[in-house]
């Protein structure tokens, strides 16, 4: 069985607040872009409509800027608010005590995962910045600045996914578990 | 390691128990694509991993995704929804079936304004179960319409699917929406000549509605007006080639900001709201969007797709015959996984393989979308059955599979139909 200090109620639950701030810090963001991307792409799509009155040449890719921005800073949020699709057939069949064995395991495999992809992000950022490659386009803005956003996305999601796994934990060695958020609840 | 069909296939098999694990979806694709890439790709391929998540989502057709399903959190956060409903009442009170045709009718114009088929479901099963079961209608059929009804937003333009099938497919999301008007008016005249049917059959399960006098009706059309307006105005402009549907998402939250303000719902909580539902959304997809697209460039590296495709091919197979042995695999597939996953989970392999076969990339989007809606009202994991079992409050969900039953065979029957006479399909995409 696995072996957690007697303090580990509480470190999930400090642990649980720090997440819960910075995914809330992270879909706040992601909600700028929205709307930044909605006015943006409105502005310029009427714009055009009015008589020699031409598209606004950045928005194309300023707008795909903040589709990447919208995905990478809402990952954790969604997560947290159980957004991300899993089929939970067979952890509802099995007995207590297997299921949170294979939660944890679950959990372990996607912590591994995503830390692959948020190494691999890192490497693009440091690699765009190394080289300081530009966009082909008429802006040429410089392409880590889009790119800032996977390793902080990848981070927040990593730190949801060590709550849950903290929270797996709790549950294997019988302590009192940590708050758990329902998909209704609101933020 | 060498690749080959029989490796693939045990392949496929472990991401089955994986994701039967409790994984999330999108991250056991996301691994399944990091494993393609490790095992079987020479090492300095991997590397393409640091721009295939970056490049999937720097997409501005893909940015119709969020903006779209903002547009419909806004009006379905500013109660445009009940609004649809009560306008559509008296249009359909002449009609034998009475307030269960307004559920079909108002899911696909509800679906129409917010491309969300849960949405629908959860919105119009909100308004309408506790009403018409009060009224005495049938529950079965009121489960099963708005279970069913709620899929229409799949096939109605604009379709999420389509946007991202498009994407994924380098098909225009355009046609696509084009292609997707005629199965969606089948469809919804499918299921409102089963209502019909059941109600001139068993008029006791369906109570008639006083019939709506001309007032009411002029009344109802006014309500109707102002998301009429929207739907038209997006769609309008896509069709004209006026804008992208990327532009035409942007304006349309535009238009539905204002809808609100005329309608004094305008407030800045609401937006709020409107955008984290579009955030979450967005999210699931985009992360899916990243896990599948590792795998398609991992197969298409190894020429798998091609391999199947070649094998098929030497069977010999009609045509029709491939597409029935894949409807029945998507029908399966569907009583297994939700599906937005079943989408990406299949489409690395799927998708060149039909293409491969000959088939035509308009009309295989149409069938996903078929295949999609399904799944939602296929136990056990159908999702609207799930909404619609919640709204109703009932201890067993088995009134819900037995009202959705009947519809689901519509759908079959199109699908057949679809099989059998393509041209359905591509005919107004043709004609434009």
């Amino acid at each position: 069985m696995t072996h957690i200090s007697p303090s580990a109620p509480e470190q999930a639950g400090l642990l649980d607040r720090i997440a819960a701030v910075t995914s809330g810090i992270g879909r706040e963001l992601a909600v700028i872009a929205i709307i930044l991307m909605m006015a943006l792409v409105a502005l310029n799509t009427l714009a055009r409509a009015l008589p020699s009155v031409n598209g606004l040449y950045f928005v194309e890719e300023y707008t795909g800027y903040l589709f990447v921005a919208v995905t990478f800073m809402g990952l954790a949020d969604t997560f947290r608010h159980h957004g991300h699709v899993r089929v939970e057939f067979l952890i509802r069949q099995l007995p207590p005590k297997p299921a949170a064995v294979l939660e944890l395991l679950v959990t372990l495999a996607a912590i591994g995962i995503i830390s692959v992809l948020a190494w691999f992000g890192a490497q693009l950022l440091l690699g765009s910045i190394r080289s300081g490659e530009l966009a082909q386009t008429v802006t040429q803005t410089p392409l880590w600045i889009p790119r800032l956003c996977l390793l902080p996305g990848y981070l927040l999601l990593l730190l949801e996914l060590l709550v849950k796994l903290q929270h797996g934990l709790c549950m294997l060695s019988g302590c009192p578990v940590a708050r758990q958020l329902t998909p209704r609840e609101e933020h | 390691m060498e690749l080959t069909i029989l490796n693939m296939v045990l392949a496929l098999l472990i991401l089955a128990l994986v994701l039967l694990s409790g994984i999330w979806i999108a991250i056991g694709l996301a691994g399944l694509g990091l494993a393609l890439f490790h095992f079987f790709l020479p090492a300095g391929m991997m590397r393409m991993v640091e721009t295939i998540q970056y490049n999937v989502v720097d997409d501005f057709i893909l940015a119709a995704i969020p903006l779209f399903i903002f547009m419909g959190s806004l009006l379905l956060k500013g109660d445009i929804a009940s609004k649809i409903y009560r306008g559509l009442t008296p249009l359909v009170s002449r009609l034998p079936g009475g307030l269960v045709q307004t559920n079909i009718l108002s899911c696909a114009v509800f679906g129409a304004c917010s491309g969300s088929s849960l949405a629908g479901a959860a919105t119009m099963g909100t308004l309408a179960v506790r009403e018409l079961t009060e009224r005495g209608y049938d529950r079965k059929l009121v489960y099963g319409s708005l279970a069913a009804g709620g899929t229409l937003a799949t096939m109605i333009p604009p379709s999420i699917l389509f946007i991202i099938y498009g994407s994924f497919a380098g098909q225009s999301i355009s046609t696509l929406f084009i292609a997707g008007l005629v199965p969606a008016l089948i469809m919804v005249l499918l299921f409102m000549g089963y209502v019909a049917l059941v109600a001139l059959k068993n008029p006791a399960s369906c109570p008639r509605v006083e019939p709506a006098s001309l007032g009411q009706i002029l009344t109802a059309m006014k309500t109707l007006a102002a998301p009429v307006l929207l739907i038209t105005a997006v769609l309008g402009s896509i069709y004209s080639g006026f804008a992208t549907p990327t532009e035409s998402a942007a304006v349309g939250s535009v238009g539905a900001l204002l809808i609100l303000l005329a309608e004094r719902h305008l407030q800045w909580r609401v937006v709020r709201e409107a955008a984290v539902m579009s955030v979450r959304t967005t999210c699931m997809i985009a992360l899916m969007m990243i896990g599948a697209q590792l795998i398609s460039t991992a197969l298409s590296m190894l020429q798998i797709p091609f391999q199947i495709s070649q094998m098929i091919l030497s069977l010999e197979m009609a045509p029709w015959v491939i597409a029935l042995v894949v409807a029945l695999f998507f029908i399966l597939l569907g009583c297994l996984i939700e599906g937005t996953s079943m989408f990406f989970l299949t489409f690395p392999i799927i998708y060149p393989l039909m293409m491969d076969l000959g088939f035509d990339p308009i009309w295989f989007g149409v069938m996903m979308a078929l295949f999609i809606e399904m799944s939602l009202i296929t136990p056990p994991v159908g999702l609207n059955l799930f909404i619609i079992h919640q709204v109703s409050g009932e201890a067993s969900m088995a009134r819900t599979i037995r009202g959705a039953l009947p519809f689901f065979f519509a759908m079959l029957l199109m699908m057949l139909l679809f099989i059998a006479y393509p041209r359905l399909v591509l005919m107004l995409p043709n004609a434009f």
